[in-house]
């Protein structure tokens, strides 16, 4: 298990040279998340000598593979969750002591199980602690029946993790091969955007596959093929299972990778070939789409649509708001990508921002403007907040002068004084002229410019 | 022996396809538009264009019932559109996606994307030909979107055309004091089928409390001739 903690959550594309690079020691590597990866031990450890030789060989080769040394940890132990316990703290559990490693560490790491699902996981451990179960092994130590006829299934897959079991579901299987999609690219594509729609589309009918059969994947091989016969293969593994967007993110991530060379080798020729192998596949157990907060026929729907264009444009061309906070015009809510993790949203007061209604336009480019007074002077503000003359006309990019009908500020802003590269001092008007269009300028630096426009 | 197998029109299958009530087919709109609106409510597959000083304000208000009622509200093509304004004219924050800037050789399949998926669609005129519009006027009354687009001439034709002018806005006094609050704006309303007959209204946008309101409405006949010339040149832009 390699977990890299300081690993940029949107910078996916770049660990592409890491599993290359760890791939050399054990083909079957599997990508949990972008910054973790895990490999089976057993046959690798034998040929390196032993289990410290071979975190030695993974810290190796992913430092060497562009990781900054201290942020790669490397653990080993049984099964998939322990290992990932260890890695956080950079431990190798012998074989067979995965139960006593577990039993004394805190009962909140099974939000980190990466078969359990995060979700799952946290409202699991928070009941537990709750019931005085504060640590793994005293979850551990209860009868499985019992934990079975309180939990359920999930509480029991997290048994099994808290007993050091070993975390492969049961019933996961390999899936038929009737399941495989495959596609040809005719011609050869060498670009990303090539393969992005197609990955998209790929992804939807696995999922439609997938779907009509009652099955649910859990890990995904992703293959692809060059014109001269070079291949890459790649495992994902998802907590939960693998939608349809999340399988055509992963393929897209790995092209990318691949294709632009940050895995050390780029193939010398267009890929041809695509290949979506369901590696790990559950039983589904379906999903009610329900009434009230939880996700609708409509927002399912709605994520469909934006995963398309994700596909034609790229990630990061679809944005979705996020409360943030600020004074300015457009600083409250800001645009944040579709494909990020949502963040809690502030609603803290702002004193000092704009009163209600919000100019709907924020002028990313300033427009300059000319204000002047009836005398023809251009209007200033002083240091202390006056205002030299009323504003009379304005001209907004050097165009003709229209009348101020009406006008009120300045209101002075000093942000961020104790820090003399941010600090910001900005003096905000509002000024309506004869056409009835109503305008937010700022006067900053001596200059002023439109800032917003009340449309 | 073999059974050719008759093409069925698309007509007739939607004909035979399941039954959809009246009332499935609209998309509601806050009471202060209703006037604005043929039967107070947007029919589904209705193409709404909005133009002058204001336009992106009212077109956001547009959506705001439907988005309240759970509907997804799609967003193309405004890269200086400020978030906090959806908020205040009530559009649901969680159920906005936004594309600020696309490609013109993208735009239709962008839209399209959105216009299968998505009750509401606001876009910025694009500069595309009128043949591309007017696909995509085509797939939103096929697929039961409402797409409106506002902050310049749509280049296809539109069920429902609303024009501004004339706004003021209250809450300045004199000597720089006191704040923009509220703004009042006349709107005609024209365009074909139901919404043919031009009214106009004077409309609070927003009103003092936030709200969009309708003030009062006044038909065209009886306005003076000023009126007249405002329908007439909408019923050639028409």
């Amino acid at each position: 298990m390699l977990w890299c903690p300081d690993w940029p959550a949107l910078d996916t594309r770049a660990f592409e040279p890491v599993v290359a690079a760890v791939a050399e020691l054990a083909p079957r590597v599997e990508v949990l998340a972008p910054g973790t990866l895990a490999l089976p031990t057993r046959g690798p450890s034998r040929y390196v000598g032993g289990d410290h030789a071979l975190v030695e060989r993974v810290v190796a080769l992913a430092t060497g593979a562009g990781v900054p040394p201290d942020s790669v940890r490397v653990g080993v132990a049984d099964g998939l969750f322990a290992a990932v316990v260890a890695a956080r703290q950079g431990q190798v559990v012998a074989v067979g002591t995965s139960a006593d490693f577990l039993a004394p560490l805190p009962i909140s790491l099974l939000a980190s199980a990466p078969t359990l699902g995060a979700e799952v996981g946290r409202s699991l451990a928070e009941v537990l602690s709750r019931l005085g179960l504060t640590t793994l092994g005293a979850f551990a130590a209860l009868s499985t029946a019992d934990v079975v006829g309180r939990f359920g299934t999930e509480g029991a897959s997290a048994h099994r993790l808290a007993r050091g079991v070993g975390d492969r579901a049961l019933v996961a299987r390999v899936a038929p091969p009737e399941l495989v999609i495959t596609a040809e690219l005719d011609p050869p594509a060498t670009h990303v955007e090539a393969v992005a729609f197609l990955a998209s589309t790929l992804a939807v009918e696995l999922a439609d596959r997938l779907g009509a059969s009652g099955l649910a994947c859990t890990r995904v091989a992703i293959e692809a093929e060059t014109e001269h016969g070079e291949t890459l293969s790649r495992l994902w593994r998802h907590e939960g299972a693998l939608g349809p967007t999340e399988v055509a993110e992963r393929t897209r991530w790995q092209i990318d990778g691949w294709l632009h060379g940050r895995a050390g080798a780029p193939p010398t020729g267009g890929i041809t070939l695509i290949r979506l192998v369901p590696d790990e596949v559950l039983a589904d157990h379906g999903r009610q789409l329900g009434f009230w907060g939880e996700r609708t026929e409509a927002d399912e729907r709605a994520a469909r649509a934006v995963a398309r264009v994700q596909g034609l444009l790229g990630p990061d061309a679809v944005v979705v708001p996020e409360r943030r906070g600020g004074r300015a015009p457009g600083e409250r809510v800001a645009w944040v990508s579709a494909s990020s993790p949502l963040s809690a949203s502030a609603r803290a007061p702002w004193p000092g921002h704009l009163p209600a209604p919000t100019p709907a336009l924020v002028h990313a480019e300033a427009i300059p403007v000319e204000v002047i007074d009836a005398d023809g002077e251009p209007v200033t503000v002083s240091g202390r907040g006056a205002i030299s003359a009323p504003p009379a006309r304005v001209s907004l990019s050097g165009g003709a002068f229209r009348e101020v009908c009406g006008w009120a500020g300045p209101w002075p802003v000093h942000e961020r004084w104790w820090d003399s590269s941010a600090r910001r001092r900005v003096a905000r008007a509002q000024v309506v002229t004869d056409d009835g269009v109503a305008r937010l300028l700022a006067l900053e630096g001596g200059r002023w410019r439109v800032e917003a426009t009340y449309d | 022996m073999t059974l050719a197998r008759p093409a069925v029109s698309l007509e007739l299958r939607r004909a035979a396809g399941p039954a959809t009530l009246a009332h499935q087919r609209t998309v509601p709109v806050t009471a202060g538009l209703a006037s604005l609106v043929p039967g107070g409510t947007l029919t589904r597959g209705t193409t709404v264009t909005v133009r002058g000083a204001g336009a992106t304000s009212l077109a956001v208000a547009l959506g705001a019932a439907a988005s309240a009622t759970g509907s997804w509200c799609a967003v193309v093509g405004w890269s200086d559109l400020d978030a906090a304004v959806l908020d205040e004219m009530g559009i649901a924050l969680d159920r906005v996606v936004v594309v600020p800037t696309v490609p013109p050789a993208s735009w239709a399949t962008v839209v399209g994307a959105f216009v299968d998926a998505v009750d509401f669609v606001l876009v910025a005129p694009p500069r595309v030909s009128a043949s591309v519009a007017c696909r995509v006027g085509i797939r939103v009354r096929e697929r039961g979107a409402v797409l409106v687009s506002a902050g310049g001439p749509w280049p296809g034709p539109a069920d429902l055309r609303l024009e501004l002018d004339g706004a003021t806005w209250e809450g300045l006094s004199e000597g720089g004091t006191g704040r923009l609050r509220a703004r009042r704006v006349w709107v005609t309303a024209g365009g074909r089928g139901a919404a043919a007959a031009v009214r106009r209204h004077e409309l609070w946008l927003p009103a003092l409390d936030g709200q969009v309101q309708t003030i009062a409405p006044a038909s065209v006949a009886d306005d003076g001739a000023d009126d007249d010339g405002a329908a007439e040149a909408l019923a050639s832009a028409g």
